[in-house]
Protein backbone atom coordinates (compact mmCIF):
# COMPACT_ATOMS: atom_id res chain seq x y z
CA UNK A 1 0.00 0.00 0.00
CA UNK A 2 1.18 3.31 -0.68
CA UNK A 3 0.03 6.76 0.24
CA UNK A 4 -1.01 9.50 -2.78
CA UNK A 5 -1.75 13.30 -2.81
CA UNK A 6 -5.38 13.32 -4.22
CA UNK A 7 -6.44 17.27 -3.79
CA UNK A 8 -4.55 20.43 -2.99
CA UNK A 9 -5.65 23.88 -2.35
CA UNK A 10 -3.64 26.98 -0.87
CA UNK A 11 -4.74 30.47 0.44
CA UNK A 12 -2.78 33.82 0.29
CA UNK A 13 -4.08 36.44 1.93
CA UNK A 14 -5.51 39.79 0.49
CA UNK A 15 -2.98 42.57 1.96
CA UNK A 16 -0.17 42.68 -0.53
CA UNK A 17 3.24 44.48 -0.10
CA UNK A 18 4.92 45.53 -3.35
CA UNK A 19 8.36 46.25 -4.41
CA UNK A 20 7.31 50.17 -4.85
CA UNK A 21 5.67 49.87 -0.88
CA UNK A 22 8.99 48.75 -0.09
CA UNK A 23 11.28 51.36 -1.62
CA UNK A 24 8.92 54.02 -0.28
CA UNK A 25 9.80 52.24 3.49
CA UNK A 26 13.23 51.43 3.31
CA UNK A 27 15.06 53.51 -0.08
CA UNK A 28 15.50 52.50 -3.34
CA UNK A 29 19.47 51.77 -2.73
CA UNK A 30 18.72 49.84 0.52
CA UNK A 31 16.74 47.48 -1.46
CA UNK A 32 18.46 47.13 -4.86
CA UNK A 33 21.05 44.13 -3.82
CA UNK A 34 18.05 42.32 -1.92
CA UNK A 35 15.33 42.52 -4.46
CA UNK A 36 17.64 41.76 -7.25
CA UNK A 37 18.57 38.47 -5.39
CA UNK A 38 15.53 37.43 -4.64
CA UNK A 39 13.52 37.48 -7.59
CA UNK A 40 10.28 38.52 -5.26
CA UNK A 41 8.22 41.41 -6.81
CA UNK A 42 4.89 40.96 -3.96
CA UNK A 43 3.93 39.34 -0.95
CA UNK A 44 1.00 38.97 0.66
CA UNK A 45 0.92 39.82 3.96
CA UNK A 46 -1.97 39.06 6.12
CA UNK A 47 -4.14 41.74 8.27
CA UNK A 48 -3.41 42.55 12.00
CA UNK A 49 -4.94 39.64 13.91
CA UNK A 50 -5.28 37.51 11.17
CA UNK A 51 -2.95 34.08 11.74
CA UNK A 52 -1.96 31.59 9.85
CA UNK A 53 -4.28 29.11 10.85
CA UNK A 54 -6.80 31.28 9.62
CA UNK A 55 -5.18 31.02 5.81
CA UNK A 56 -4.85 27.25 6.76
CA UNK A 57 -8.20 27.00 7.59
CA UNK A 58 -9.77 28.58 4.43
CA UNK A 59 -7.31 26.62 2.53
CA UNK A 60 -8.60 23.63 3.80
CA UNK A 61 -12.13 24.64 3.36
CA UNK A 62 -11.88 24.94 0.18
CA UNK A 63 -10.57 21.63 -0.40
CA UNK A 64 -12.97 19.93 1.56
CA UNK A 65 -16.00 21.64 -0.04
CA UNK A 66 -14.55 21.86 -3.29
CA UNK A 67 -13.78 17.74 -3.23
CA UNK A 68 -16.99 17.40 -1.63
CA UNK A 69 -15.55 15.52 1.06
CA UNK A 70 -17.50 15.02 4.31
CA UNK A 71 -15.02 16.33 6.85
CA UNK A 72 -16.04 13.72 9.67
CA UNK A 73 -13.88 11.46 6.94
CA UNK A 74 -10.60 13.19 8.07
CA UNK A 75 -9.43 11.08 10.69
CA UNK A 76 -5.69 13.05 10.60
CA UNK A 77 -4.90 16.56 10.85
CA UNK A 78 -1.11 17.74 10.69
CA UNK A 79 -0.74 21.54 10.80
CA UNK A 80 2.83 22.57 10.05
CA UNK A 81 4.12 25.64 11.01
CA UNK A 82 6.05 28.19 13.55
CA UNK A 83 3.59 30.58 14.06
CA UNK A 84 1.04 28.86 15.73
CA UNK A 85 -1.73 30.97 17.23
CA UNK A 86 -0.68 29.77 21.03
CA UNK A 87 1.50 28.34 22.98
CA UNK A 88 -0.74 25.89 24.62
CA UNK A 89 -2.50 23.93 22.76
CA UNK A 90 -1.43 23.13 19.09
CA UNK A 91 -3.13 25.31 16.63
CA UNK A 92 -3.91 22.00 14.91
CA UNK A 93 -6.60 20.79 17.92
CA UNK A 94 -8.33 24.86 17.07
CA UNK A 95 -8.76 23.93 13.53
CA UNK A 96 -10.11 20.87 14.48
CA UNK A 97 -12.54 22.37 16.23
CA UNK A 98 -13.06 25.04 13.71
CA UNK A 99 -13.27 22.75 10.72
CA UNK A 100 -15.56 20.27 12.51
CA UNK A 101 -13.71 17.27 12.02
CA UNK A 102 -14.53 14.07 13.67
CA UNK A 103 -13.66 12.85 17.73
CA UNK A 104 -11.79 9.86 16.04
CA UNK A 105 -9.19 12.21 14.15
CA UNK A 106 -5.75 12.98 15.75
CA UNK A 107 -4.92 16.19 15.40
CA UNK A 108 -1.20 17.59 16.08
CA UNK A 109 1.28 19.94 15.06
CA UNK A 110 4.92 19.59 13.71
CA UNK A 111 7.22 22.52 14.56
CA UNK A 112 9.23 23.45 11.41
CA UNK A 113 9.66 25.83 9.52
CA UNK A 114 10.54 26.06 5.22
CA UNK A 115 11.73 22.56 5.64
CA UNK A 116 8.47 21.26 7.05
CA UNK A 117 6.50 19.96 4.48
CA UNK A 118 8.78 16.86 3.37
CA UNK A 119 8.16 15.75 7.19
CA UNK A 120 4.90 16.17 7.51
CA UNK A 121 4.44 14.48 4.38
CA UNK A 122 6.27 11.22 5.75
CA UNK A 123 4.61 11.35 9.22
CA UNK A 124 1.53 11.59 7.26
CA UNK A 125 2.48 8.77 4.78
CA UNK A 126 3.90 6.46 7.72
CA UNK A 127 1.12 6.99 9.48
CA UNK A 128 -1.23 6.05 6.62
CA UNK A 129 0.53 2.78 5.79
CA UNK A 130 0.99 1.80 9.30
CA UNK A 131 -2.85 1.78 9.30
CA UNK A 132 -3.34 4.31 12.25
CA UNK A 133 -5.35 7.17 9.48
CA UNK A 134 -7.34 6.30 6.14
CA UNK A 135 -7.10 10.09 5.25
CA UNK A 136 -4.97 12.53 6.19
CA UNK A 137 -5.50 17.19 6.12
CA UNK A 138 -2.11 18.19 5.85
CA UNK A 139 -1.79 22.08 6.73
CA UNK A 140 1.42 24.03 5.74
CA UNK A 141 1.09 27.50 6.74
CA UNK A 142 3.00 30.51 8.40
CA UNK A 143 2.60 33.85 8.74
CA UNK A 144 5.97 34.93 9.57
CA UNK A 145 5.39 38.97 8.76
CA UNK A 146 3.96 40.23 12.33
CA UNK A 147 6.92 38.55 13.55
CA UNK A 148 9.80 40.87 11.28
CA UNK A 149 10.33 44.11 12.68
CA UNK A 150 9.29 46.47 9.75
CA UNK A 151 12.76 47.76 9.94
CA UNK A 152 14.66 44.82 8.88
CA UNK A 153 15.05 45.37 5.43
CA UNK A 154 16.86 42.04 5.12
CA UNK A 155 13.84 40.18 5.77
CA UNK A 156 10.82 42.02 5.24
CA UNK A 157 11.28 42.07 1.41
CA UNK A 158 11.99 37.75 1.54
CA UNK A 159 8.67 36.59 3.09
CA UNK A 160 5.17 36.73 2.50
CA UNK A 161 2.23 34.43 3.90
CA UNK A 162 0.07 31.74 3.08
CA UNK A 163 -0.88 28.49 4.28
CA UNK A 164 -1.42 25.19 1.81
CA UNK A 165 -4.07 22.32 2.14
CA UNK A 166 -2.67 18.80 0.84
CA UNK A 167 -5.13 15.49 0.81
CA UNK A 168 -3.40 12.33 1.38
CA UNK A 169 -5.16 8.76 1.12
CA UNK A 170 -3.79 5.28 0.80
CA UNK A 171 -3.47 3.73 -2.50
CA UNK A 172 -3.21 0.11 -3.61
CA UNK A 173 -2.61 1.21 -6.68
CA UNK A 174 0.61 2.96 -8.20
CA UNK A 175 2.18 6.02 -7.83
CA UNK A 176 2.58 7.46 -4.86
CA UNK A 177 5.55 8.42 -2.50
CA UNK A 178 9.00 6.66 -3.57
CA UNK A 179 10.77 7.70 -0.16
CA UNK A 180 11.86 10.78 2.31
CA UNK A 181 15.38 11.86 3.05
CA UNK A 182 15.19 13.67 6.35
CA UNK A 183 18.35 15.50 7.72
CA UNK A 184 19.15 18.34 10.91
CA UNK A 185 22.35 20.29 11.63
CA UNK A 186 21.49 21.57 15.45
CA UNK A 187 24.84 23.18 15.22
CA UNK A 188 23.20 25.90 13.65
CA UNK A 189 20.35 26.33 15.40
CA UNK A 190 21.58 29.82 16.03
CA UNK A 191 21.18 30.91 12.54
CA UNK A 192 17.38 31.55 12.22
CA UNK A 193 15.47 32.14 15.53
CA UNK A 194 13.13 34.67 17.40
CA UNK A 195 15.24 34.48 20.70
CA UNK A 196 12.75 35.93 22.91
CA UNK A 197 9.97 33.59 21.80
CA UNK A 198 9.97 30.82 24.79
CA UNK A 199 11.09 29.57 27.53
CA UNK A 200 14.97 30.21 27.04
CA UNK A 201 14.88 33.91 26.89
CA UNK A 202 11.16 35.22 28.71
CA UNK A 203 9.71 38.16 27.35
CA UNK A 204 11.02 41.03 29.19
CA UNK A 205 11.03 44.97 28.51
CA UNK A 206 15.00 43.90 27.84
CA UNK A 207 13.62 42.01 24.64
CA UNK A 208 12.09 44.84 22.93
CA UNK A 209 14.83 47.07 23.09
CA UNK A 210 15.12 47.73 19.49
CA UNK A 211 18.64 46.60 18.07
CA UNK A 212 20.40 47.99 14.89
CA UNK A 213 23.13 45.72 13.69
CA UNK A 214 26.38 46.40 11.64
CA UNK A 215 24.33 46.62 8.75
CA UNK A 216 21.84 48.42 9.46
CA UNK A 217 19.23 46.18 10.19
CA UNK A 218 16.75 46.79 13.05
CA UNK A 219 15.29 44.49 15.34
CA UNK A 220 14.06 43.31 18.67
CA UNK A 221 14.86 40.00 20.52
CA UNK A 222 11.30 39.39 19.88
CA UNK A 223 11.58 39.52 16.05
CA UNK A 224 12.96 36.81 13.65
CA UNK A 225 16.83 36.92 13.06
CA UNK A 226 18.39 35.19 10.13
CA UNK A 227 22.15 35.13 9.67
CA UNK A 228 21.33 35.60 5.79
CA UNK A 229 24.77 35.04 4.69
CA UNK A 230 25.38 32.27 6.88
CA UNK A 231 21.94 30.34 5.86
CA UNK A 232 22.56 31.39 2.05
CA UNK A 233 25.89 29.33 1.99
CA UNK A 234 24.43 26.17 4.09
CA UNK A 235 21.62 25.93 1.59
CA UNK A 236 23.67 25.84 -1.85
CA UNK A 237 26.33 23.64 -0.40
CA UNK A 238 24.37 21.58 1.93
CA UNK A 239 21.26 20.79 -0.26
CA UNK A 240 22.62 19.86 -3.41
CA UNK A 241 24.57 17.24 -1.59
CA UNK A 242 21.36 15.94 0.47
CA UNK A 243 19.39 15.95 -2.78
CA UNK A 244 22.45 13.21 -4.37
CA UNK A 245 22.44 11.35 -1.40
CA UNK A 246 18.25 11.18 -1.83
CA UNK A 247 18.86 9.78 -5.31
CA UNK A 248 21.47 7.52 -4.88
CA UNK A 249 19.03 6.07 -1.97
CA UNK A 250 16.21 6.03 -4.34
CA UNK A 251 18.65 4.69 -7.57
CA UNK A 252 18.04 7.62 -9.51
CA UNK A 253 19.73 10.43 -11.21
CA UNK A 254 18.24 13.59 -12.56
CA UNK A 255 17.65 12.35 -15.71
CA UNK A 256 15.08 10.10 -14.26
CA UNK A 257 12.98 13.26 -12.40
CA UNK A 258 10.49 14.88 -14.52
CA UNK A 259 10.70 18.24 -12.05
CA UNK A 260 12.73 19.09 -9.67
CA UNK A 261 10.59 21.01 -6.68
CA UNK A 262 12.93 23.44 -4.33
CA UNK A 263 12.02 25.54 -0.98
CA UNK A 264 11.07 29.14 -2.93
CA UNK A 265 14.07 30.88 -0.23
CA UNK A 266 15.08 33.17 -3.51
CA UNK A 267 15.55 32.83 -6.86
CA UNK A 268 19.15 33.27 -6.60
CA UNK A 269 19.66 30.47 -4.36
CA UNK A 270 17.54 28.06 -6.11
CA UNK A 271 19.06 28.63 -9.23
CA UNK A 272 22.72 28.31 -7.75
CA UNK A 273 21.38 24.92 -6.32
CA UNK A 274 19.61 23.94 -9.82
CA UNK A 275 23.27 24.84 -11.44
CA UNK A 276 24.92 22.58 -9.13
CA UNK A 277 22.70 19.39 -9.97
CA UNK A 278 22.73 20.26 -13.43
CA UNK A 279 19.34 20.48 -13.44
CA UNK A 280 18.11 21.08 -17.14
CA UNK A 281 15.23 24.13 -17.46
CA UNK A 282 12.51 21.74 -18.41
CA UNK A 283 12.66 20.22 -15.14
CA UNK A 284 12.69 23.58 -13.03
CA UNK A 285 9.70 25.65 -11.56
CA UNK A 286 9.41 28.59 -9.86
CA UNK A 287 6.51 29.85 -7.40
CA UNK A 288 8.06 33.27 -5.74
CA UNK A 289 7.59 36.43 -7.67
CA UNK A 290 4.08 37.23 -6.69
CA UNK A 291 4.08 35.68 -2.94
CA UNK A 292 7.35 35.81 -1.86
CA UNK A 293 8.86 33.24 0.44
CA UNK A 294 6.16 31.52 2.40
CA UNK A 295 8.47 29.35 4.70
CA UNK A 296 6.27 26.31 5.78
CA UNK A 297 3.77 26.76 3.06
CA UNK A 298 6.75 27.59 0.40
CA UNK A 299 7.44 23.90 -0.84
CA UNK A 300 3.68 22.51 -1.07
CA UNK A 301 2.25 26.15 -3.02
CA UNK A 302 5.21 25.09 -5.52
CA UNK A 303 3.91 21.96 -6.08
CA UNK A 304 -0.04 23.25 -6.25
CA UNK A 305 1.11 25.56 -9.06
CA UNK A 306 2.70 22.92 -10.87
CA UNK A 307 0.45 21.14 -10.43
CA UNK A 308 -2.29 24.32 -11.14
CA UNK A 309 -0.33 25.14 -14.70
CA UNK A 310 -0.40 21.41 -15.70
CA UNK A 311 3.16 20.94 -14.77
CA UNK A 312 1.85 17.61 -13.47
CA UNK A 313 1.36 14.25 -15.36
CA UNK A 314 0.24 11.24 -13.76
CA UNK A 315 3.51 8.99 -13.95
CA UNK A 316 5.56 11.64 -13.87
CA UNK A 317 8.34 11.66 -11.14
CA UNK A 318 9.04 14.69 -8.70
CA UNK A 319 11.54 15.83 -6.23
CA UNK A 320 10.63 18.16 -3.49
CA UNK A 321 13.17 19.25 -1.16
CA UNK A 322 13.07 21.61 1.95
CA UNK A 323 15.27 23.65 3.97
CA UNK A 324 15.52 25.89 6.48
CA UNK A 325 15.77 26.80 9.98
CA UNK A 326 17.12 24.14 12.42
CA UNK A 327 18.99 23.72 10.39
CA UNK A 328 16.46 21.52 8.71
CA UNK A 329 16.11 20.01 5.70
CA UNK A 330 13.98 16.81 3.85
CA UNK A 331 13.80 15.80 0.31
CA UNK A 332 10.56 13.80 -0.84
CA UNK A 333 10.74 11.90 -3.82
CA UNK A 334 6.52 11.54 -5.55
CA UNK A 335 5.25 8.99 -8.43
CA UNK A 336 2.30 11.29 -9.58
CA UNK A 337 -0.54 9.10 -9.28
CA UNK A 338 -3.39 8.29 -11.66
CA UNK A 339 -5.83 8.64 -8.95
CA UNK A 340 -5.15 12.31 -8.34
CA UNK A 341 -8.05 14.69 -8.77
CA UNK A 342 -8.27 17.10 -11.14
CA UNK A 343 -5.54 20.22 -11.02
CA UNK A 344 -5.62 22.54 -7.90
CA UNK A 345 -8.14 25.55 -8.64
CA UNK A 346 -5.88 29.45 -8.18
CA UNK A 347 -5.70 30.66 -5.24
CA UNK A 348 -8.75 31.31 -2.17
CA UNK A 349 -8.48 34.33 -0.27
CA UNK A 350 -9.91 34.27 3.26
CA UNK A 351 -13.62 34.39 3.42
CA UNK A 352 -14.04 33.14 -0.31
CA UNK A 353 -14.90 29.57 0.49
CA UNK A 354 -17.67 30.34 2.47
CA UNK B 1 50.19 38.25 -4.82
CA UNK B 2 49.70 38.28 -0.97
CA UNK B 3 46.57 37.35 0.69
CA UNK B 4 45.20 41.22 0.80
CA UNK B 5 45.73 41.90 -2.63
CA UNK B 6 44.12 39.27 -4.10
CA UNK B 7 41.19 39.91 -1.80
CA UNK B 8 41.17 43.64 -2.97
CA UNK B 9 40.80 42.21 -6.44
CA UNK B 10 37.55 40.60 -5.15
CA UNK B 11 36.16 43.09 -3.54
CA UNK B 12 36.80 45.21 -6.68
CA UNK B 13 34.68 42.71 -8.80
CA UNK B 14 31.98 42.21 -6.17
CA UNK B 15 31.40 45.93 -5.52
CA UNK B 16 31.76 46.81 -9.24
CA UNK B 17 34.59 49.26 -8.26
CA UNK B 18 38.55 49.09 -10.04
CA UNK B 19 39.79 52.17 -7.49
CA UNK B 20 38.14 50.55 -3.91
CA UNK B 21 41.03 50.10 -1.39
CA UNK B 22 40.45 47.68 1.48
CA UNK B 23 41.75 47.92 4.69
CA UNK B 24 41.85 45.11 7.15
CA UNK B 25 38.80 47.40 8.95
CA UNK B 26 36.93 47.81 6.74
CA UNK B 27 33.75 46.22 7.57
CA UNK B 28 29.86 45.92 6.97
CA UNK B 29 28.25 48.86 7.71
CA UNK B 30 30.77 50.92 7.19
CA UNK B 31 31.02 50.15 3.62
CA UNK B 32 27.43 51.78 2.00
CA UNK B 33 27.16 49.12 -0.33
CA UNK B 34 28.29 46.07 2.06
CA UNK B 35 25.26 44.50 3.13
CA UNK B 36 24.23 40.86 3.95
CA UNK B 37 23.50 40.32 0.21
CA UNK B 38 27.06 41.31 -0.52
CA UNK B 39 28.53 39.65 2.09
CA UNK B 40 27.68 36.32 0.38
CA UNK B 41 28.37 37.92 -2.62
CA UNK B 42 32.22 38.35 -1.07
CA UNK B 43 31.69 34.83 0.19
CA UNK B 44 31.76 33.16 -2.80
CA UNK B 45 34.01 34.54 -4.86
CA UNK B 46 36.68 34.62 -2.11
CA UNK B 47 36.20 30.52 -2.04
CA UNK B 48 36.55 30.51 -5.72
CA UNK B 49 39.60 33.18 -5.75
CA UNK B 50 41.19 31.07 -3.22
CA UNK B 51 39.68 27.20 -3.37
CA UNK B 52 38.48 27.09 -0.17
CA UNK B 53 35.35 26.04 1.35
CA UNK B 54 34.24 28.11 4.61
CA UNK B 55 32.04 26.64 7.14
CA UNK B 56 28.46 28.04 8.02
CA UNK B 57 29.40 29.07 10.99
CA UNK B 58 32.65 30.39 9.88
CA UNK B 59 30.45 32.41 7.02
CA UNK B 60 27.94 33.55 10.06
CA UNK B 61 30.47 35.34 11.84
CA UNK B 62 31.86 37.51 8.89
CA UNK B 63 31.97 41.18 9.27
CA UNK B 64 34.80 43.17 8.12
CA UNK B 65 37.59 42.32 5.72
CA UNK B 66 39.92 41.24 9.16
CA UNK B 67 37.72 38.30 9.43
CA UNK B 68 37.95 37.19 6.14
CA UNK B 69 42.00 37.26 6.16
CA UNK B 70 41.67 35.62 9.50
CA UNK B 71 40.16 32.83 8.21
CA UNK B 72 42.13 32.20 4.77
CA UNK B 73 45.13 32.47 6.87
CA UNK B 74 43.65 29.60 9.26
CA UNK B 75 43.28 27.57 6.30
CA UNK B 76 46.54 28.19 4.88
CA UNK B 77 48.19 26.88 7.56
CA UNK B 78 45.97 23.77 7.61
CA UNK B 79 47.31 23.57 4.22
CA UNK B 80 50.63 22.75 2.98
CA UNK B 81 52.01 25.77 4.66
CA UNK B 82 50.26 28.53 2.80
CA UNK B 83 50.40 26.98 -0.70
CA UNK B 84 46.52 27.61 -1.21
CA UNK B 85 47.84 31.29 -1.14
CA UNK B 86 49.78 31.04 -3.52
CA UNK B 87 48.06 28.55 -6.42
CA UNK B 88 44.49 28.02 -7.65
CA UNK B 89 42.86 25.49 -6.69
CA UNK B 90 40.11 23.52 -7.71
CA UNK B 91 36.86 25.75 -6.99
CA UNK B 92 34.09 24.72 -4.59
CA UNK B 93 30.89 23.35 -6.89
CA UNK B 94 28.41 25.58 -5.19
CA UNK B 95 30.88 28.78 -5.82
CA UNK B 96 31.28 28.07 -9.22
CA UNK B 97 27.89 27.50 -10.07
CA UNK B 98 27.26 31.91 -8.45
CA UNK B 99 26.95 33.86 -10.85
CA UNK B 100 26.72 37.33 -8.70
Amino acid sequence: MNTIITAMHYCVPKGRMTNADLAERFGERQLKAITKMAGIEERRIVAPGETASDLAYWAARRLLDDRRIDPQRIDLLIFASQTGDHQIPATACSLHGRLGLADTCAAFDINLGCSSYPYSLAVAHGMITAGVAHRALVLNADALSPVIHPLDRGLVPLHGDGAVATLLEASASGGGFRGFRLGTDGSGAQHIMIPASGARIPRSEATRREITDESGIVRTQEHLYMNGPAVFHFSVYKIPEVIRQALDQFQLTVDDLDLVLLHQANKTMVDMIYRVLEVPESKRFYYMESVGNLASASTPLVLAEAWRQGRLHPGQRILLASFGNGLSWGVAVIEWPEEAGPPVQGPVEPGEAE
Amino acid sequence: MNTFYRLQSVFRNVFNDPTLRISSDLAAGAYEDWDSVATVHIVLATEVEFGVRFTTDEVGGIRSVADIVRLLESYAQRRDGGAILAAARPTPAAAQAYEG
